[in-house]
């Protein structure tokens, strides 16, 4: 009995615990001044809309609902509707930074979505906002002002090093760029893996990037390199892609490819069908053996009374 | 007066007849299957839907009947097995009575699964297209062997019955010409016992770990989900003892009614009772060692999903249903049998009933609660989906069950007799030599 009342206790306790911590993560979600005057790049239209609506249903509407509906997943916090006021009041500076950095249930989409990406949900999110004005697109700073810049990404299989170069083109001239940066990154089947911070251009607008060791690729070591240009510096997102032979050669066995508990019916383990197959068979034998018993005793019985019926 | 070796074979079968109360009875039970056979047409018609499960709470009523029909019938295994195969004499004339109650919940809980399918002409796909991996397919598996294990036993020492029946009935002429045809003519002879006593020892052997298999298997079908409340390493033997209480309370309840009905106190006696009630408080006193071992280690550690599900269960909204399960099912019959005046037949009966009710509650607390607090967020239901409500209808299904489970353990034992006769017939030479001498 005293088990028993100081285990209630320690629930009533736990509880206690959680109410606190639930509390404390319902504080106000603030986000640093600066990050909340952030713009968007572009002037929302009709494309930033679509492209933001097929994204909600994607990413967001498992938790959010459908906007307006108030068919949000019951969490603590609530995730609320996009529709609502609250949705509403946000800057489009906060609902950016919300939606990369999250918050406890409501996940980081840094690495998931790209700012562009970002942008078009908020532009999705805004169109249920009545009376909204989009303020003055960020200009892009720098000396690009907005120029999207092109990118050449090459491999040279003797020094086995990657080259990238990244330039403006401006009536058929070619100028570098420099200091913009590139992020790298390694494709991988659930997204892309990232091989770190961001390399700057030097003066002639080039990056010799050094592929760190240990990366896991295809059996021969292929892998697919992607860079990126980080669109924060100003000059687009322009994205460029090459398989490079620079992986560890790795054996990818699939999940689903050996026999395994999880696997379907004909490959499932053997020592499972063995067991199973050895002991339904040994039953079944034993049963048919008390069947052909009962039948002995049929005959046995027969034998008997033939026996008598023979004496006359 | 006729000498004591005839007078056992007319006692026991006395009752082996058809008359008139008899005929009433089965004729209630009867209406009342025809009754919730409705509740189930309205069910095969509208679906699921009519019954409380939704999203949340998948396994209802139906399962946790389910797990309390094979959970029932494990207590064949016991007494005609365990206790007969270490030589415990006085538990002969109790063999076929759990037979009879281990046979008929175990032929029907594989209806029982299929009252809780949408579905049930499917029911061929889980042969089909069953995976070998999957406990449902064990289950199923192991089920069905039990019922055929079950059949035998109760078969194979009633065939000297029925011979012995054959001469002393002279009416229904059907049942006459049942006995001489499932006698497959038993003559007596030396060659004759022996197949039964050598056919008995292999399936008195081959049902222990067959029975041992079907509470165990069933304990997986909830153990080998990571879910809070059935993720359990002791899972088997916990369902396995929980098992034997419930058993032995049916078994009580049958003794005692058998015993005033047929009128065999003389060979269903006291001192079965006091017996009966150790084994009852020994099984009990097993089960509550794996009941604290389920609720004090993770009570112990209280992580998470385990603190929300012992608190529902221990303080919440599920705990006037988990207290009295554990109250009336465990604690207070092992405190009561301890004095000698509860081992009477009357008081066990009512212990018994108590015992079979808080059973039934307690495969109820096992299976539902835990589903009531989801791992991840359902969306787009309405709130009252979480919580599980059974239907009438639902209820009506579930009764139309032991209703089944009624009928046939009241046709068998109006068939046959239900104290094995040549086994009495042998105690009472034994005895009578041991006079003599
Ligand atoms: C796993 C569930 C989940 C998903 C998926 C999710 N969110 Fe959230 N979201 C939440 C929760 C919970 C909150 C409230 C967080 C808090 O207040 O701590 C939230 C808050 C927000 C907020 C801030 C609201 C406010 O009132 O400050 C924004 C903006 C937001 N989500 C946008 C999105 C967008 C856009 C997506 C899709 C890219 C998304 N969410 C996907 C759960 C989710």
């Amino acid at each position: 009995m005293k088990r028993l009342i100081s285990l209630t206790r320690l629930i009533l306790l736990i509880s206690l615990f959680h109410h606190i911590t639930i509390s404390l993560f319902a504080e106000d979600w603030i986000v640093p001044p600066d990050k909340a005057e952030k713009t968007a790049p572009f002037v929302f239209s009709k494309e930033s809309v679509e492209k933001g609506a097929e994204l909600f249903v994607k990413n967001c509407q498992s938790c959010h609902g459908d906007p307006t509906r108030g068919n949000f997943a019951k969490l603590d916090p609530t995730p609320e509707d996009p529709a609502s006021e609250k949705f509403k009041e946000l800057t489009d500076g906060e609902m950016f930074y919300k939606i990369t950095n999250g918050r406890g249930t409501m996940p980081q989409f840094k690495m998931i979505l790209s700012e562009d990406d970002r942008w078009d949900l908020i532009s999705y999110i805004r169109s249920f906002h009545s009376g909204y004005i989009q303020p003055e697109p960020e200009l892009t700073s720098m000396t690009g002002a907005g120029e999207r810049a092109s990118m050449t990404i090459l491999f040279d299989s003797l020094s086995k090093m990657v080259t990238i170069s990244v330039y403006t083109v401006k009536n058929d001239m070619k100028s570098p760029v420099k200091g913009a940066e590139v992020l790298f990154f390694v494709k991988r089947y659930f997204g892309n893996l990232s091989l770190g911070d961001a390399v700057r251009t030097n003066e002639e607008g080039i990056i010799s990037y050094p592929f760190p060791d240990g990366i896991a690729g295809d059996s021969t070591g292929q892998l697919t390199l992607i860079a990126q240009l980080n669109e924060s510096s100003g000059y687009g997102n322009a994205k460029k892609a090459i398989l490079v032979p620079l992986g560890v050669p790795t054996e990818w066995i699939s999940l689903t490819a050996p026999r395994a508990m999880w696997n379907i019916n004909f490959k499932a383990p053997v020592w499972l069908i063995l067991s199973y197959s050895l002991t339904v068979l040994g039953v079944l034998l034993a049963l048919v053996y008390i069947m052909l018993q009962i039948r002995k005793i049929f005959y046995l019985g027969s034998a008997v009374d033939d026996a008598k019926s023979d004496k006359p | 007066m006729q000498n004591s070796y005839d007078q056992v074979a007319l006692d026991l079968f006395r009752p082996v007849r058809l008359n008139r109360s008899h005929l009433i009875w089965l004729g209630i039970l009867t209406i009342a299957l025809f009754l919730c056979l409705y509740a189930y047409s309205i069910q095969l018609r509208e679906g699921l839907g009519v019954a409380g499960v939704r999203d949340y709470v998948s396994w209802g009523m139906y399962i946790s009947n389910f797990v309390f029909f094979v959970a029932s019938s494990l207590i064949g295994m016991l007494i005609s097995a365990v206790l007969g195969l270490i030589g415990m004499k006085w538990i002969r004339p109790l063999t076929r009575i759990a037979e009879i109650i281990a046979l008929a919940f175990a032929a029907v809980a594989g209806l029982v699964i299929i009252s809780d399918m949408g579905r049930p002409e499917r029911l061929p796909y889980l042969f089909l297209h069953g995976r070998i991996q999957s406990p449902i397919l064990w289950d199923v598996t192991v089920v069905t062997t039990y019922v055929l294990i079950s059949a035998l036993l109760l078969y194979l020492p009633l065939i000297p019955d029925l011979a012995i029946g054959k001469k002393i009935l002279n009416k229904p002429k059907f049942l006459v010409k049942l006995y001489e045809i499932l006698s497959v003519k038993w003559r007596g002879t030396k060659a004759q016992w022996e197949i039964i006593h050598r056919s008995m020892r292999i399936l008195l052997i081959l049902i222990i770990p067959v029975a041992l298999a079907i509470h165990t298997v069933t304990s997986w079908l909830f153990a080998s989900t990571p879910r809070v409340g059935w993720n359990s390493t002791i899972f088997g033997p916990y369902f396995v003892s929980g098992a034997f209480v419930a058993g032995i309370a049916c078994v009580i309840i049958a003794m005692y009614f058998f015993r005033k009905n047929y009128h065999l106190e003389k060979y269903i006696t006291e001192l079965h009772f006091n017996n009966m009630a150790k084994l009852l408080v020994l099984v009990s006193l097993v089960y509550l060692y794996f009941n604290i071992n389920e609720f004090l280690v993770p009570g112990y550690k209280l992580e998470h999903g385990d603190a929300i599900h012992l608190k529902d269960i221990f303080i919440g909204h599920n705990a006037g249903l988990f207290w009295f399960a554990q109250l009336f099912g465990i604690i207070i019959p092992i405190i009561l049998l301890l004095f000698r005046q509860m081992r009477k037949p009357f008081p066990m009966l009512i212990l018994a009933i108590l015992i079979f009710f808080a059973s039934w509650i307690k495969r109820y607390i096992i299976v539902v609660p835990t589903q009531e607090h989801p791992f991840l967020p359902i969306q787009h239901v309405p709130a009252n989906f979480l919580i599980y409500k059974p239907t009438l209808i639902e209820i009506a299904i579930t009764l139309a069950s032991f209703i089944l489970v009624l009928m046939i353990i009241t046709v068998l034992s109006k068939l046959f007799p239900v104290i094995p006769v040549w086994e009495m017939q042998e105690e009472f030479e034994l005895k009578e030599k041991g006079n003599q001498s």
